[in-house]
């Protein structure tokens, strides 16, 4: 990890030097060893403040559609993707966006971490190779850990990466976990999980592929706006299926979530079966287009 | 203090299953994914160890979703049912000092001179707060800056002192006397001095330079005009994170639901000033159009505004907006870094 933040701090100068970014957005340390904040950097000497770490669970992308500039973003490859996803769908021009990205070793949960007895003081050290148990779900079962090209003007191309790493044998995630329950029993389960729910908005606020805001917790949409299991639930479901063919499980959503609702168990099953009905995974190209997304062509005369 | 005692460990669970019989009990349980303070239905439910749960009590006292009156329109008739104000004692174990604290910050803002939150009011009134203090204060704890602490005894009626075996209990309001049964033993000379101890290592760990003795320097205005604000609220997306994970925090919105067979309701939810419809009147002024200006309402409301008028910070210093915000926005930082130019 020292040496990946070696090599964004080196290529950030680059491009700050170059005259190819205004700024750079990437990660800087938390408030606590064991979490990352985002931080923007204007000036070539504040570049030192750059670095990752394996609790870089932000999707910086999120910031990119409010800058008017142009930017060097540090992203994971995950991230990357999320940015292919926008770029094709005109949030932000491709030009301005220069990558910085690195073939990720995974994320891992300071929670499970805690579990395992892993003590506090080195957290902000330990990264995936020594604790593959502690992935994320989400990273469990990710296959592109190599970052495209280095921008993504021309067609991104993401080669096929597992880890490098031994993984543990149960590789299972919640979401395993919950298939194999009855009908009855998940319902419940999700009941549950969503009658927690404090309605912050930081799962839809930590998606840069949703563009509903969370506007839709008001009265309007469908919902009444009181803070219920059944609302939350609808609320939910709407964000999850909205993103179905262009979530990428970057799980910036469910890191996000103070009362640790596990989002990325929706997502994760919408996600396994577009890949395994459609073939499609989103964001590994622009060339490509999602399943679930209709183009009808025009009728004459309209829409000039 | 009215006295001390002593109560073991194991006995704690006796303690609280001989209070189910008269109160609700609520307690802080493992309900698997997050520490929560739930009702429990057998004292041995109840965790003794844990560290800052994500949530305060305030949902007791300040429900998110907070039914105010419901509607029953039959031909053109309406009647309003306001809702029932619960009656039954109830207490709320584990509580941690400075979240008791924060509720006399809430009630500066909810029992007003002339405008009284009944609900809220009657709530309080029947609740007791046991207090566990917190012996190994978490990494983002300030309290002991923001004016309160981790052994913090205003507005607890009781506080426990975690000692290996045994909890040091403290008695501290005709409330707490009230709940003291015969589980408890008298306290002796050295767990005094061992609390005393306690308190005071635990004090020297919550504890982050503010830095706010500057800004007596310089009118409400003038910090509110600092160009520091356009910078500081860069990372922030925008939810509302901090705000529903925060202690002393009353904002809120009304929503009218309408239902079936002509009935209907007002219900009171949480809101936050991040929100892009926040205070947006009728007519549709915004007066925090940008992000900008709602950040720095938030900030400045909590540590500039609401200490003039009342003379207190509206922070305990708990330290859960910093570690529940999905940037990690470190709003100690903030407060200590303001740059006066």
């Amino acid at each position: 990890m020292n040496e990946l933040r070696m090599i964004i701090q080196r290529e950030a100068r680059r491009l700050l030097d170059t005259g190819q970014a205004d700024l750079i957005i990437g990660y800087t340390k938390g408030p606590t060893p064991w979490s990352s904040a985002p931080v923007f950097v204007f000036k070539r000497e504040d570049c030192l403040e750059l670095t990752i770490s394996s609790f870089c669970t932000q999707n910086l992308a999120v910031f990119l559609p409010r800058i008017e500039a142009r930017v060097g973003i540090v992203a994971k490859p995950c991230d990357v993707r999320t940015i292919v996803e926008m770029i094709r769908e005109n949030q932000i021009p491709r030009e301005m966006v220069k990558i910085i990205s690195f073939r990720c070793p995974g994320m891992l949960n300071p929670k499970k971490l805690e579990e395992k007895g892993v003590s506090p003081e080195v957290w902000g050290m330990v990264n995936a190779k020594e604790h593959p148990d502690a992935l994320y779900d989400w990273c469990k079962m990710c296959v592109w850990r190599m970052p495209p090209d280095k921008d993504v003007v021309g067609e991104p191309r993401f080669l096929y990466q597992q880890p490098d790493y031994p993984l543990p044998e149960d590789m299972s995630t919640l979401a395993d976990h919950l298939e194999k329950k009855t009908d009855e029993e998940r319902w419940e389960f999700w009941q549950g999980e969503f009658a927690r729910c404090i309605r912050c908005r930081a799962c839809m606020k930590s998606c840069p592929v949703y563009y509903g805001g969370g506007d839709h917790f008001d009265r309007d949409a469908g919902t009444t706006g009181e803070n219920t299991a059944e609302e939350n639930m609808k609320i939910h479901l709407s964000f999850v299926y909205s993103l179905a063919g262009k979530c990428t499980l970057c799980g910036a959503c469910e890191s996000a979530c103070p009362v640790e609702i596990p989002l990325t168990a929706l997502h994760i099953p919408i996600y396994r079966y577009t890949r395994d009905v459609y073939g499609y995974e989103p964001g590994l190209s622009y060339t490509e287009v999602s399943p679930y997304f209709v183009a009808e062509p025009m009728p004459a005369g309209e829409g000039k | 203090m009215i006295h001390d005692a002593v109560l073991l460990k194991p006995k704690v669970k006796y303690w609280l299953d001989n209070l189910l019989g008269k109160y609700e009990v609520i307690a802080p349980v493992d309900t698997g994914r997050m520490i929560e303070y739930v009702p429990i239905s057998r004292g041995e439910d109840a965790l003794l160890e844990f560290g800052t749960p994500p949530l305060s009590p305030k949902g007791y006292f300040f429900p998110k979703s907070d039914l105010m009156f419901s509607t029953q329109s039959h031909r053109g008739a309406v009647t309003v049912q306001p809702a029932p104000i619960e009656a039954r004692e109830r207490v709320i174990f584990g509580v941690r000092p400075f979240d008791a604290r924060a509720l006399l910050i809430m009630d500066k803002q909810l029992i007003r001179q002339n405008a009284v939150d009944v609900y809220y009011q009657a709530r309080r009134q029947r609740t007791t707060l046991v207090g566990i203090g917190a012996h190994k204060p978490d990494v983002l704890d300030f309290s002991v800056s923001a004016g309160s602490g981790p052994f913090d005894e205003d507005g607890l009626d009781m506080l426990f002192y975690d000692m290996e075996k045994e909890f040091y209990v403290m008695v501290l309001t005709e409330k707490g006397k009230k709940i003291v049964d015969d589980n408890f033993a008298p306290a002796e000379e050295h767990h005094r001095k061992l609390a005393r101890e306690m308190k005071q290592r635990a004090e020297e760990k919550a504890k982050y330079d503010l830095n706010m003795e500057r800004w007596k320097r310089y009118t409400p205005l003038e910090i509110f005009q600092l160009p520091y604000w356009s910078e500081v609220y860069l990372p922030c997306i925008e939810c509302g994170a901090c705000t529903f994970v925060c202690p002393t925090t009353v904002y809120s919105r009304t929503v009218d639901v309408e239902e079936e067979g002509g009935r209907g309701k007002r219900v009171r939810v949480w809101d936050s000033p991040y929100l892009e419809r926040f205070a947006v009147t009728t007519e549709g002024y915004n007066p925090r159009p940008t992000l900008r200006d709602r950040f720095r309402d938030w900030v400045l409301e909590k540590f500039l505004f609401f200490p003039l008028e009342t003379g207190v910070l509206n922070c305990v210093g708990c330290g859960r907006c910093i570690q529940h915000c999905p940037t990690q926005i470190d709003f100690r930082k903030i407060i200590a870094n303001v740059r006066f130019e």
